[in-house]
Formats: structure tokens, sequence, C-alpha cells
């Protein structure tokens, strides 16, 4: 009698000890208990709290209904081959919530045996790694950007190399041309015509090659202090502006930090672009707007706006819809809009380019160093 | 008006100097590097270099940098294919007389020389 009172004694107090130790576990763990059929019968408040789901939406459930399409069928098969064969599994597996966000989590299943060594229920033990996954996937493309940085600069490098060979023979070529004409002052038509030809064809390699190495190269940031508007009147009066087009300047003006003569060749394709797009003829309205200590510019016009399709590809490199574009236009835009740690972005209906720059730039020590450098 | 002419582009140099002739200058010497530069300079003392920078074993700074030496007030026009922004750092640094970009507009080249020519009269 009195030794079966002790053994109650000691069996309740192992229950306490045991479901302290449950507590403690469902504070960090998430936990839960499926049959053999993959129904959930247990889970605990972590599980419900990440999976947003409440418990009684989870009970009786088929575990399947956290599938986030992630993993591969043979994932699934693997893991269940595991725990029906009694053995324990562990893995990392990427849940989806209730609301349709994801989530990580480390995960221990333990299959709980019956006397002759066959599953009866699983229990699942899992750890949130969301937030490390995030970290992992965000090295991953930090790492990819700087692999294409690197990959860009040797393009940049191998362009500039090739840009100069280029230009020697195109000199001689001018030079040529030139000398032709001094020596052959009284040539008929035809054949001035034929040097004009090789002088625009000439021309036209040299402008080639300058837009792209403008784009290859990311040249240093001359800051000053700048009116945005000076910026854009200097900018419009280097534009051919057809008769037919209209041009509304900004009505209001506010000073910046940045290099005016960059942002110009941002005006300048912007605007150009907007040029074309109307087939010379229509409006392009251009503002700008003061906001918190940001500078918004507003470059819209009145032309057909850009197909939706095209619209996610307009900023990368040699994406061009023009039968002689160089497809870099936008591309340098961008490249110097982000130079100002600033942002570019478009809409349709009115087509609508809006840049966002912030006013007092402030750049990292080694770049101010150069800026300095330069009287 | 003398002038040398230096560019490891041997077709450079030839039509480079043939051009400088028929707008009257007088091509003195012609050579191929920085080392053909500063040579020709301290025998000849032409009225004007012009120089490539890209060469082989004496490039465009070696010379400038010699004939500034020799000279402090000689007329040095570079002649280069080269607009990376390093080059022009460095090139700031030896103050050339005049910079210009390959392919050469050579009505520029003869507007620079005809500033000269008021100057020295």
């Amino acid at each position: 009698m009195l030794s079966d009172i002790v053994s109650c004694q000691f069996d309740l107090k192992r229950i306490e000890r045991l479901l302290k130790i449950q507590h403690a576990l469902d504070l960090h763990s998430i936990i839960g208990i499926t049959d053999t059929n993959g129904i959930i019968t247990y889970v605990n408040k972590e599980f419900c709290r990440i999976s947003k789901y409440a418990e009684d939406e989870l009970i009786g459930q088929d575990h399947r209904i956290l599938k986030s399409g992630f993993h591969s069928d043979e994932f699934y098969t693997g893991m269940w081959k595991t725990i029906s064969s009694g053995r324990i599994w562990r893995g990392s597996v990427k849940n989806m919530a209730k609301d349709g966000s994801f989530y990580w989590v480390k995960t221990i299943i333990v299959p709980l045996l019956d006397e002759f060594g066959k599953p009866i229920e699983y229990v699942s033990i899992r750890t949130d790694i969301t937030k490390e996954k995030e970290l992992q996937e965000r090295l991953a493309e930090s790492t990819n950007k700087l692999v294409s940085a690197e990959r860009f600069s040797a393009i940049g490098e191998l362009s500039s190399r090739l840009a100069h060979d280029l230009r020697n023979p195109l000199s001689v070529i001018k030079a040529e041309v030139d000398i032709f004409k001094f020596k052959n002052k009284n040539s008929d038509e035809k054949t001035l015509q034929s040097c004009q030809r090789v002088e625009n064809a000439v021309a036209k390699i040299t402008y080639q090659i300058n837009t792209v190495l403008d784009f290859v190269r990311t040249k240093p940031l001359h800051l000053d202090k700048n009116s945005v508007s000076s910026i854009i009147e200097s900018t419009l009066s280097n534009i051919v502006i057809p008769d037919r087009i209209k041009i509304i300047s900004p009505q209001t003006d506010t000073v910046i930090i940045c290099d005016s003569h960059q942002l110009e060749v941002v005006f300048e394709n912007l605007i150009t672009n907007s040029i074309q797009a109307m087939e010379n003829d229509g409006t392009v309205t251009i503002r700008v707007i003061e906001e918190n200590n940001s500078v918004i510019i507003q470059i819209e016009d009145t032309g057909d706006g850009i197909p939706d399709e095209i619209v996610p590809k307009i900023f990368e490199p040699l994406f061009t819809t023009k039968h002689k574009g160089t497809g870099l236009g936008l591309a340098s835009v961008k490249n110097i809009i982000e130079q100002h740690q600033g942002k570019i972005s478009l809409k349709n209906n009115p087509t609508t380019f809006t840049i966002r720059l912030p006013q007092q730039l402030k750049l990292p020590l080694e770049e101010k160093l150069t800026i300095d450098s330069i009287p | 008006m003398s002038a040398i002419v230096i560019d490891d582009d041997h077709d450079m140099v030839e039509v480079l100097s043939e051009l400088l002739k028929i707008k009257g200058v007088d091509v003195v010497a012609k050579g191929y590097d920085g080392n053909d530069a500063v040579t020709a300079y301290k025998i000849l003392k032409p009225d004007i270099v012009f120089l490539d920078l890209m060469m082989d074993n004496y490039d465009g700074f070696f010379a400038l940098e010699n004939i500034r030496r020799i000279d402090p007030n000689a007329k040095v026009v570079i002649i280069t294919a080269d607009e990376n922004y390093e080059t022009k750092q460095k090139l700031k640094k030896l103050s050339p007389t005049k910079v210009f970009h390959k392919p050469l507009e050579i009505d520029e080249v003869m507007n620079l020389l005809g500033t000269f020519e008021d100057f020295d009269s």
C-alpha cells in the first residue's frame, strides 16, 4: 500500500516535471503530431502562430495543407519512407501559412512505435529558420550581383581597349579623306559626295563607340550644387525640338547635389525618347517636386505609352525596339540615377518616368576623394 | 612652324604628317614611341610636338614628362584614342598644351596652331 502511494506520488512528480519540460519546449518549438495517415492530431501554440491557422482549423486536417509547392514529390516520398519504416527524419522544409506567406522550418520527425516497432503516430518538432533562409538567399543574391559586377568591369576594360584600337584606324581613314579633299579641291560633285559618305560612316562608328563606352564605363560623379530646372533648361537647349512638339518646363525649382552633366544625359535620353514615341507630335511635361529630403522629377508625354509586356525590360542593357538604337539609353539612365542613389520608375497612361533623387547626396569616402581631387 | 609627330601607329604618323604639311607645318621628324619623342625634341627643338599616349615601351606620359623637363613651356599636343577617366587624371598632372581625341578634327588642330602663331608674333 505504502509503496503504491510512494510510486504514485513519484509518477505524479514525474508527470509534473514532464509537463514543465513540455512547457519549455512549447515556448521554443513548433510541435505537431500526426497519425500514420498524416492527419494532424495535435498542434501547439507555436505551430498555430507560425502557420497562422487556429488549432481547430488544423486538427483533423491532412498535414499537406501546409505544402508550399517548393519541394519535389520525391522530397515528400523520401520523408514518408523514412518515418513509416520507423526511422527519424531530419530536414528543412518550406511551408505555406494560411495567408499564403512562406516559412522555413528545421524539422525532426520522430515516429512513436508500438511494441512491434510499427509507427503509431509521428511527432514533429520544428524550429523557425525563415530569417536565416532569407539571409542565405540575400547573401546568394549579393554574391551573384558581385559576380556580374566583376564580369561587367571586365567587359568595360575590354570595351575601352577595343574602342582605343578602333579609334586609331578611324583616325587614319578620316585624315586620309581630309588629305584627299585638299588635293582634289576641284573634284566633281559625285566624288565630294563619296567623301562625305566616308566621313559620315566614320562619324557614325565614332558615335557608336562613344555611346557604348559611356554605358560600360561608370564615371565617378562630379558633385556640385545645382538648380534642377537649370539642368533641364540646358538639356533642352541641346535637343532639336520638332515644331509640333510642345515642352512644358517645370514651374518649380529646387537645389540638389548632383553631377549636372550626368543628369543632362538622363534628361536628354528621356526627353528624346518621349519626342520619338510621340512621333514628333505631342506634349512633354516636366515636373519638379520637392518631398521630404528627396527631389522628384517627372517626365510625362502624350504618346501611346510602352506596351506592358516590355515594361520590365526597358532598363535592361541592349534591349531596344528602335532600328538604330543601341539599347543602352535607358540602361545608362538607370545607372546614372542609381549612382546618385536615386530610383527611376515608369508608369503608363500617361507615360510618365519618375525619378526620385536624394537632395543631399552623400558618397562613400573613397569616391569623395576622387571628387575632391577634381579642381 | 616646325613639328614632330609621334605615334606607334605608322599609318597615323604618315597621314598626320602629310596633313600637317598640306596645312603648312614643317614636319621635321617622325617617331614611334616616347623615347623617339624625347630624342627628337632634344636635337630638333621643334615648335610643337604631336604626341600619342598609348605606346609600347616608352609611352606618351614618359615623353611629355621628359620634354617638360627640358623646356617647361614646350608645346606638346596630345592626340589620343584613350578617353579613360584615369588617363585624363594622369594627364592633367602633366599639363599638356592641348588634348585632342581620335578621330582627329584637323580644323581644330589648325585653330590651335593659329593661336600659337598669334602668340609668337
